[in-house]
């Protein structure tokens, strides 16, 4: 899910309305997970409230940056032609500062994922925590290139059906309604970013665009899953 | 059975005291909260100092009333367990 600067509609507004509600939901999970970390001091919940507010982080990078940075671009683009000499001026300077900011964005969202992967692992290792932030960073650099977008995708794909898995098998034991939320969330987040995979592949404009959209919906379904978590935490419904 | 940190602990001690209506005798949370007397004094200091219980004497016997602060602390986490829960960690 990247702003293209050149390549965008409605369709990246619609992305840009579901990120700014999943900032919101992700960083209230996060001060919840705080919270936990504060009052228990559990190391798993400190990681929690991290990799929550990584996720609220690149969602609001999405929301906020990219757009304005397109809005920025187009608009000396097509408006201020008499201009030309000095947008010229500054297109290299916009997109290096764009590249910069897609590489913000996909650190931060794969360093979130991967901090969950790495907390339902279980495994007690700063070392092998190390080990997975080291890679990210450097899968993060190809986002330098336009290979990135399958690339990122994939990698969200792979960590997030990892946490799925986890949570679903906590569904299995639990058999509480949260737990079928948080399940139905990360479920919902991982097929967002095969639809979002999906839309680069197929070369049909209509298949492309239907892709497109069922991408930011299937997200939004997830960061809604996750809302209904915080609603029934807040006013006491139980199982 | 798991063992309670002491997180746990202290949710279990404001519960034990909301259901028995806000006040309760050392002696039943001390077979409520399932702990030992020492444990039981160490924890009561400690909520006390916080401000989440006070001690009060009802008819020259010594209680323990859980006060508004411990009333929104046990709201609180039970929001705070039901989402961490919920993601199973």
């Amino acid at each position: 899910m990247i702003i293209r600067l050149m390549a965008v509609n409605w369709l990246n507004a619609l992305g840009t309305l579901v990120s700014f509600f999943g900032a919101f939901i992700a960083l209230f999970i996060g001060i919840y997970a705080y919270k936990a970390f504060k009052a228990t001091e559990k190391r798993e919940y400190k990681l929690l409230a991290l990799s929550f507010f990584l996720i609220a982080f690149q969602a609001l990078i999405y929301a906020t940056v990219l757009p304005l940075l397109y809005i920025f671009y187009n608009k000396m683009y097509f408006s201020l032609s008499n201009l030309e000499i000095i947008f010229m001026a500054y297109k290299p300077i916009l997109l290096q500062v764009s590249h910069v900011i897609n590489f913000l964005f996909i650190l931060t969202t794969l360093m979130g994922y991967t901090l969950l992967a790495y907390l339902y692992s279980k495994i007690q290792s700063k070392s092998l925590l190390i080990l997975l932030g080291s890679l990210v960073f450097a899968l993060s650099v190809y986002s330098f290139s336009y290979v990135s977008f399958i690339g990122f995708n994939l990698t969200s794909i792979l960590l997030l059906g990892y946490v799925s898995y986890h949570t679903i098998k906590n569904y299995n034991e639990k058999k509480n309604r949260n737990a079928l939320y948080i399940a139905a969330s990360f479920s919902l987040i991982l097929i967002s970013h095969l639809l979002f995979v999906a839309s680069e592949i197929y070369s049909s404009d209509q298949t492309r665009a239907l892709f497109s959209l069922l991408g930011p919906i299937s997200q939004l379904a997830g960061y809604l899953s996750l809302f209904i978590v915080l609603i029934r935490a807040q006013y006491g419904k139980k199982k | 059975m798991e063992r309670r940190n002491k997180f746990e602990i202290i949710i279990d001690i404001l519960e034990l005291m909301q259901r028995k209506g806000g006040n309760i005798k050392p002696t039943h949370l001390l077979y409520g909260g399932n702990l030992s007397y020492d444990r039981l004094k160490k924890y009561i200091q400690e909520l006390e100092e916080k401000g989440l219980i006070m001690q009060v004497t009802d008819k020259g016997k010594i209680r323990y009333r859980i006060t508004d602060k411990g009333i929104n602390f046990v709201n609180e986490a039970r929001k705070i367990k039901e989402i961490t829960d919920a993601f199973g960690l």
